[in-house]
């Protein structure tokens, strides 16, 4: 489990009164579970996983997983981030190799997001929807135990985003990692999650809470399910109106 | 293509014009008594040892300031501490201009090649050193967080992952490098050395034979051309994960 306990956090440090972006925010990501935080643009989402992934020291309060808490980055929570974070000038093969020594591992997670036969391309060489991939193969080599994904899918166009949510909710679900997604796409949040948490800002608080019910696998039919039409516009309402 | 044609273009018509001027009262070379002292030193054999001279001073020189500025450019980009320490002199050094450096490198190396050795040293230096600085201080945030996530290494950060960020801007700084280091080397031939392009212009020069001082000109043009081209061959061929294109 990871907790965040009462995390506050704000850009301005010097000034006497920091408008503060986090003020005693509290989460608890269970394990196993795909976890989304729906928020306006700007609102702090980033801010709130660089905290998490230990690039930035909150003011106060804490990060526990599994009743220890963290403070530096480290290879138990990797982040997918929204720009591409793999390295331009090795090959698909070379950006796994820089993270696990274990080739086996890397075969692995290659197969499983279908890049097998592209290790000697470089990342200019592939489609958007491929680099996600890789980003993905390349966090699940170094086995962390959560996955922090920042608006992962946000430069795709719709048809590569809904296969690719498809397969990587496989991926997470079959390798039993935790995922926590950041995103402001209500519908590829119901999608994929088991929970989702809307945010707002300034400070961020959490206005709602939604338990998604639906079964995995899911495929891209459920989005016509009468469930999930409901769903949609009732995170629509929450957002538009308090 | 074409813009060789146009220069070729160009020689030949200043060749007319040597040939429509009456007289032969004219201090300057034509393009043909340029090429035909070059045959003659061809022949000779006189300019080619300047040539090969040349060549291994700016090559030992160039390749010495490769070899130190770009690991310390590297590592100033990764530590703070460091740069803090070492820019100060790079940059009160910097301005400094390679050929005001001949008094004291005859003093400390005398009048041979270790001499020419250091003063094209100095020439390539901070080219490359502030061009491959640049290119390690812009490494995005984004690189450095995956890093520290992945718990990489800082031996494998520094050589695997911003020494290959920084290397288009490396390959920069080699080419501006070897364009001043060329220079360097003439201008220090020119004043203290034996042999070597600049000597034989200087020499030339006191013969009055303006045609092979001419021919100097042009062979350090046509050399320092070269050079950098070699560079440019051999940039594209060590990163082949950038588009190809012009
Ligand atoms: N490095 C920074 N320095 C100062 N202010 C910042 C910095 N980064 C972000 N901010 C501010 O903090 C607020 C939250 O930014 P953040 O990037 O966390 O938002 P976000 O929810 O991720 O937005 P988006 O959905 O557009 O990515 C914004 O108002 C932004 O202007
Ligand atoms: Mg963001």
């Amino acid at each position: 489990m990871l907790k965040l306990n009462n995390i506050t956090y704000s850009y301005n440090q010097n000034s006497a009164n920091p408008d503060l972006l986090l003020q005693n925010f509290n989460l608890e990501i269970l394990d196993g579970e795909f976890l989304s935080l729906v928020g306006p643009s700007g609102c702090g989402k980033t801010t709130l996983v660089n905290i998490i992934a230990g690039y930035l020291k909150p003011f106060g309060g804490s990060i526990i997983i599994d009743q220890t808490v963290v403070i530096s980055p480290g290879k138990d929570r990797i982040v997918i981030n929204q720009e591409s974070d793999l390295f331009g000038w090795m090959t698909v093969l070379e950006n796994m190799e820089i993270v696990s020594q274990d080739e086996v591992l890397i075969e692995q997670c290659l197969r499983l997001t279908h890049l097998s036969d592209f290790i000697n391309y470089y990342p200019r060489q592939l489609s958007g929807g491929m680099k996600k991939r890789l980003s993905l193969a390349r966090a699940l080599a170094a086995n962390p135990k959560f996955i922090i994904m920042d608006e992962p899918f946000g430069s795709l166009d719709n048809q590569i985003k809904e296969k690719l949510h498809e397969e990587v909710l496989k991926i997470v679900k079959q390798s039993k990692k935790t995922i926590l997604l950041v995103t402001h796409d209500i519908e590829e949040a119901l999608f994929l999650s088991d929970r989702i948490l809307l945010l707002s800002g300034k400070p961020v608080i959490i206005k709602k809470e939604i338990k998604i019910p639906f079964n995995y696998p899911r495929d891209a039919s459920l989005k016509d399910s009468a469930e999930f039409i409901r769903l949609r516009s009732s995170m629509r309402q929450a957002i538009n109106h308090g | 293509m074409k813009k060789w044609l146009i220069f070729f273009f160009t020689i030949i018509t200043i060749q007319l014009v040597f040939l429509f001027i009456p007289g032969k009262n004219i201090f300057l070379p034509s393009p043909l008594d340029v090429f035909s002292a070059f045959i003659f030193q061809l022949r000779q054999g006189g300019v080619l040892l300047d040539i090969v001279m040349s060549l291994k001073r700016v090559t030992i020189g160039f390749v010495l300031a490769a070899i130190s500025a770009v690991p310390l450019a590297i590592l100033c980009g990764y530590s703070r501490r460091l740069s803090d320490f070492i820019k100060p002199f790079i940059e009160l050094l910097r301005p400094i201009p390679p050929i005001a450096w001949i008094p004291i490198a005859i003093l400390l190396f005398g009048l041979g090649d270790k001499s020419s050795y250091f003063i094209v040293f100095l020439g390539a230096f901070f080219p490359i050193f502030t061009n491959a600085y640049f290119g390690a201080v812009s490494l995005p945030v984004v690189y450095k967080n995956v890093a520290k996530s992945f718990e990489i290494s800082n031996v494998i950060f520094i050589t695997k992952i911003l020494f290959y960020f920084s290397l288009p801007y490396i390959f920069t700084g080699l080419k501006i490098g070897i364009g001043m280091a060329w220079m360097s080397l003439i201008a220090a031939e020119l004043i203290g050395a034996q042999s070597g392009l600049g000597y034989f212009i200087q020499l030339n020069r006191l013969l009055l034979r303006i045609d092979n001082v001419v021919l100097g000109m042009v062979l350090i043009g046509v050399i320092g051309f070269i050079l950098t081209r070699l560079l440019t061959v051999l940039e594209k061929f060590s990163m082949p994960w950038l588009p190809k294109g012009k």
